[in-house]
Parts: C-alpha cells; structure tokens; sequence
C-alpha cells in the first residue's frame, strides 16, 4: 500500500514537474540518456570510434607498408620539424629502420583494439561461468573455484602476465600471428578472476531474492534461473566491468611490448614502437613520443567512457 | 569488563594471525609450482642461448646435471621445495654466483626506490586528498582529480619517457641512467617520483572520498554542534576516521611498486630486482626467476595480511576472522 500510494505519488510529481513528460523509460534506456548527457564519456567515445575505423580502414589508409624498411631514409623528422617537406616524404617522420611512423601508428591501432576486445570477450565467457556456477551452486563447488580465483588473485596481475609471456613465449602458441594469440590467452587467464568473484558476488544476493523463488514456484530449472532470471540481473555491473577491462587489457599489451616480452617485432604496436625506438630516444624523440602520445589518448578515452557508463548504469556507485 | 573484552579480543586476534601465517604455506607452494611448471613447460634451455657457438655436448651434459636439470620434474620440484625451506635457492645459471647473493645486491636499491616512493605517495595524497574533501569543487580540488586521472590512466611507462626527455633529455637537468650508490639524490629524483605518481593518484581519491564520507557523519555534526574548533572537528574527529580506510592501500600499494618496479628499474637501468628479474626471465636463468617470483608472493602476503591485522585493531567494528 505504502509504496503503491508512494508510486503513484512520484508520477504525478513526475508529471507536475516535468512539462516535457518523458516516456517511462527502461533501466537500459534510463542509462543510454545519462550515458549521452556526459560529455567526457561521449569524447572518450568518439576517440574509441576514430581508433576503430582507422584500425579498421589501416589497410586502406595507411600511406605505406608499416614493415617495409628504408634504411636510406632513416630517422626523418615529421612534417613540422622539416621545413623542406613534401608530400612524397613521411608524414610523421621514419624510424631508425626507414619505416614509416605514420603506418606504423595506423597499423598499432589495430592490435591495440583487437587486444583490447578479444580477451576481454573470454574474460566474459570463463569469468561468468564459473562466478555463476560458484554463487548459484554454492558448497564443493563454490568452496573449490574460490579458493582457486583466491591464489591468482593474491597475485599482482603485471607479474602474472610477465611470467606466462617470458615462459611461453618460445612454443607454437608464442609464435602465432606474432605473439597476439598468446596475449590473449594470457590476458584472459589473469583476467576472468576478478569477473568471478563480481558475478558469484552479485549471484549469491541475487538468488535469495522473490523472484527466484517466484520462478522456481512456477517449476522453472535451475538453468532457467540462471540465464533467465539472475545473468540479465548481473548484466549492468559485467558491463562495466568489461568497459574498465578494455583499456587495461590494452595497458598491458603496451607494457609488455614496451619490455620487450609482449608482441613480437616487426609487428607494430605501440609498445614495440616505443621498445624500439627507446635506443636512439635522446637524439630522436619522435619515433617514442608519437606512439606514447597514442597510448595515452586510447587510454584516457576508454577510462572516461568506461566511468560515463558506470555513472550510467548504476548511480550510486558514483565516484564524485 | 574493559580489560577482559581487551582479553578476548587479543587472543581471537592471535589465532586469526596464525592461521593467516599457516594459510601463507598453501599459497606460497601454489606460486612455486605456477612458476615451475611454466618455467619449465618453455622450450629451449639455459645453455643455448647463442645458436652459433654452442656449448660442446660434453659440457652441456655435465652442466645439466651439475644444476640438477636431467632429473624428472617432479624430483625437481621437490628437491628445489626441500632447499627452498632452508632457504637455499640454489645458484644462478647465467651469473654462476649463490641466488641469495645476487638478490641480497639488488634488494636494497630495490627497497630504498619503494619505500621512497611510498613516503613520497603518502605526503603527496594525504593533504592533498583531505584538501579536496574540505574544498570541494575547487581549484585544488579539480586539480587533484586532474592529477588522479593522469596518474591512474597513462602508463607509468609514458609518463617516465615524458619525463626523461623533458628533464633529461630538453632541460638537461637530471640524469637519468643508473642510480649510484643510493646516495645520489639527483638521480632518485625521477624514478622516485614516476613510482610514487600512481600510488599517490590512487590514494588521494581514496582519501578525498573517506575524507568527504566522515564529514558527512553524525559524530562530526554532533562535535560541531557542542561548538568545538572546526580544527579540532576535522582532525580529531573527521581525519581520525577518515585515516581507516586508507590504511588498506598497503596491500595494493606494495603489489603496485613491485610491478612499477620493472617498468623503472629497466628504463633508468638500476640495478635492483626488478631489472633483473626481467632480465632473468628473457635470460631463463629458472633459480632467480623462482626465488624472486616466491619473494614478491611473500612479500604481498605479508602486505595483505598487516592490512587485515592493522584494519582489525584501527577500527574495532570490523571483526577480524569472520
């Protein structure tokens, strides 16, 4: 009764006040609007959507071959810093191997992204199983992924990431498509604890609530229950979850690169881009400067994007 | 009553302690077997390094079993188990000098970095964390967040080359190779200062948001009430409490060092152990990489453990052990 009288009370506030009498709106809808109000998040957007077309496009746009070497016309300066430039030269300016930084950049983009996605992807499928499987079954199984997750956790990811690179980097699975694969193996195997113990966490609340009773009044399987009732419930926190995993999935590949245990050269990322060109950095800054600029850029624009939607999809947990 | 509740408390205290201490053994043999195995599930060995001059045969062989490396693994695993539990960790494959040895030499650097880094994190963020929580949404305040934004998102990594080639590089005014005998302040003062940055980023938001929750108490409303010196308000009620919460950074600050550690020590090239451990590891030199694999577990063990011990015995409502 109370909270019928409450209801209807705030439509009617609702209606009083607002003159343009919004629709009622879904949670999702709720949070697409908040998400479109912020303006940080939306920029940090619009970078990721520029990074994704030139990754997609780089075979298209990117003015040369990004492995291709020109010793003769190693080190260029980019544009600015060469008063005789013409448009036949690198835009950007080559490294100490003639490639051109441009491409280089463009191509980076691409194995940044996909690194980004991928893992993140199997750190949703492995990670919500087992925090599911833990938080609705419970007892054995619970007591066994827990104490499982409980070790990799207790462990500083960058450290756990260092050794399975160094380790397997040598085997068949270190030397596809130039160590990518392996980093995505790695990154998800370091990843999905931290989505287990979110998904068990939310799971073990949610199961005690009426509408799981309601559904298994109504004969629903435990299956059912699961991906019927409990996953949708869980879904707002695995989102955010999964907006904060991107970017430091793509950190890692950076700084793994960058010590010379991540993607294999010549492969070009970011990281290697700035391994490689560390050696001549204190003559020629460009060749380090340009791709840490780009990490920085991604960086910041997931970050933003991933706190727009946390403020979204759940205005409580506000930072600020 | 006082002194008996104070009783209890200390002997349930004990106990929990123990039987964290005891809970250390599992995890620590967990990290030695990961470590191993994948340590060892790598091809290729420590002595073929250089593909054109390799090692004659009859010296590869006795050189593995010298190091023991022609046993099975599991045989392995255990004998490095039952040395390990002595504290023996054998000798370095590439350096040929005792694993304590090498480590004991990259410690200190290693040590004086992160505790440096640390106090400096700490004298950062907590002023101003509480600053921004009694000013907000002013100047300081945004540049705080400005600060905690930067230190939290770009690689630390980026922010050290920015700094090299500003400092170092363009206004020549720091070095920014090696570290000297540990006594050369302009050569601390850029590693020193790019480890502490993430730390000190983290920490002033968690302070701000602590600073801002106990603000908002009624205890702090009642000290004001009963007139007392806003002064005397936010330090000795609201900063007290405050402080509480801050004090669980240990853990993920001692994690955070050891892992900005690598990332450092290999671009200034101090000779700590987070230098050579990655160099160990692109070495596979498998005794430094195990010991000092198992000491960063102990010592985020440790970290973890003081956290939960510290936090039981600062604030009284959270009940150790449950």
């Amino acid at each position: 009764m109370a909270t019928l009288s409450a209801a209807s009370a705030s439509q009617q506030h609702a209606a009083d006040v607002n003159v343009l009498v919004r629709r009622q709106r879904s949670l999702w809808g709720d949070a697409l609007y908040r998400l479109k109000r912020n303006r940080a998040a939306m920029a940090g957007l619009a970078v990721v959507l520029v990074a994704a077309v030139l990754a997609i496009l780089a075979p298209v746009i990117a003015p040369y071959d990004p492995i291709r070497q020109d010793t003769p016309n190693s080190l260029m300066e980019p544009f600015w810093g060469n008063p005789k430039f013409t448009l036949q030269q690198y835009p950007l300016g080559s490294d100490q191997l003639g490639r051109d930084i441009l491409s280089r950049l463009i191509w980076s983009a691409r194995i940044s992204l996909v690194v980004g996605f991928v893992p993140v992807t199997l750190v949703f499928l492995i990670g919500a199983t087992v925090g599911m499987a833990a938080g609705f079954y419970g007892r054995w199984v619970d007591n066994l992924l827990m104490r499982l997750v409980d070790v990799i956790y207790a462990f500083p990811d960058l450290l756990f990431l260092i050794i399975i690179m160094a380790t397997l980097r040598g085997t068949i699975l270190g030397n596809l498509l130039g160590g990518l694969v392996l980093m995505f193996v790695a990154i998800a195997v370091v990843g999905w604890v931290g989505m287990a113990r979110l998904v068990r966490g939310q799971v073990l609340s949610l199961k005690e609530k009426e509408f799981v009773e309601a559904a298994r009044a109504t004969g629903a399987t435990n299956r059912r229950i699961m991906f019927r009732h409990l996953f949708p419930n869980t879904l707002a926190p695995i989102i955010v979850s999964v907006a904060f995993g991107v970017p430091s999935a793509i950190l890692a590949e950076a700084t793994l690169s960058f010590l010379g245990i991540g993607i294999k050269p010549p492969t070009p990322t970011w990281g290697v881009m700035i391994n490689e060109g560390f050696v001549v950095f204190s003559t020629t800054p460009w060749p380090v400067l340009l791709p840490a600029f780009c990490i920085s850029l991604v960086m910041l624009a997931f970050t933003f994007l991933g706190d727009g939607l946390r403020d979204a999809l759940d205005p409580r947990q506000r930072a600020r | 009553m006082l002194v008996c509740v104070l009783g209890y408390n200390s002997r349930s205290m004990l106990k929990y302690t123990i039987r964290r201490l005891l809970l250390m053994v599992p995890t620590l043999f967990f990290v030695a077997l990961i470590t191993f195995s994948l340590a060892h599930a790598a091809p290729g060995g420590p002595f073929d390094k250089n593909e054109n001059k390799r090692l004659p045969q009859q010296i590869e062989d006795n050189l593995t079993r010298y190091y023991g490396l022609d046993e099975p693994l599991p045989q392995q695993f255990l004998l490095y188990l039952r040395n390990a539990a002595r504290l023996d960790f054998g000798t370095s494959i590439q350096r040929n000098r005792s694993v304590n040895e090498i480590i004991a030499q990259g410690l200190p650097v290693t040590v004086q970095l992160g505790v440096q880094a640390l106090l400096l994190a700490l004298l950062v963020a907590l002023p101003l964390g509480i600053v921004s929580a009694l000013k907000q949404n002013s100047g300081v305040d945004y540049g705080s967040l400005f600060l905690a934004t930067i230190g939290t998102t770009i690689p630390s990594f980026v922010i050290a080359i920015l700094f090299i080639y500003i400092f170092g590089v363009w206004l020549r005014l720091l070095p920014f190779v090696g570290w000297g005998d540990g006594l050369d302040v302009r050569r601390m003062i850029m590693p020193t200062v790019i480890l502490a940055l993430p730390g000190a980023a983290f920490l002033t938001r968690i302070t701000r948001a602590s600073m801002l929750e106990a603000l908002g108490q009624d205890y702090v409303r009642t000290a004001r009430g009963k007139g007392l010196r806003e002064g005397t308000v936010i330090v000795r009620h609201a900063l007290k409490n405050a402080l509480i919460p801050v004090a669980t950074i240990v853990g993920p600050a001692t994690a955070g060092l050891i892992t900005g550690s690598f990332i450092i020590e290999t671009l200034f090239s101090i000779p700590g152990i987070g230098r050579l451990y990655i160099i160990s590891i692109n070495a596979r030199d498998y005794p430094i990489i195990m010991a000092t694999t198992l000491l960063y577990a102990f010592l985020i063990v440790i970290a973890n453990l003081s956290v939960d011990l510290v936090y039981g015995v600062l604030d009284p409502r959270i009940k150790v052990g449950s």
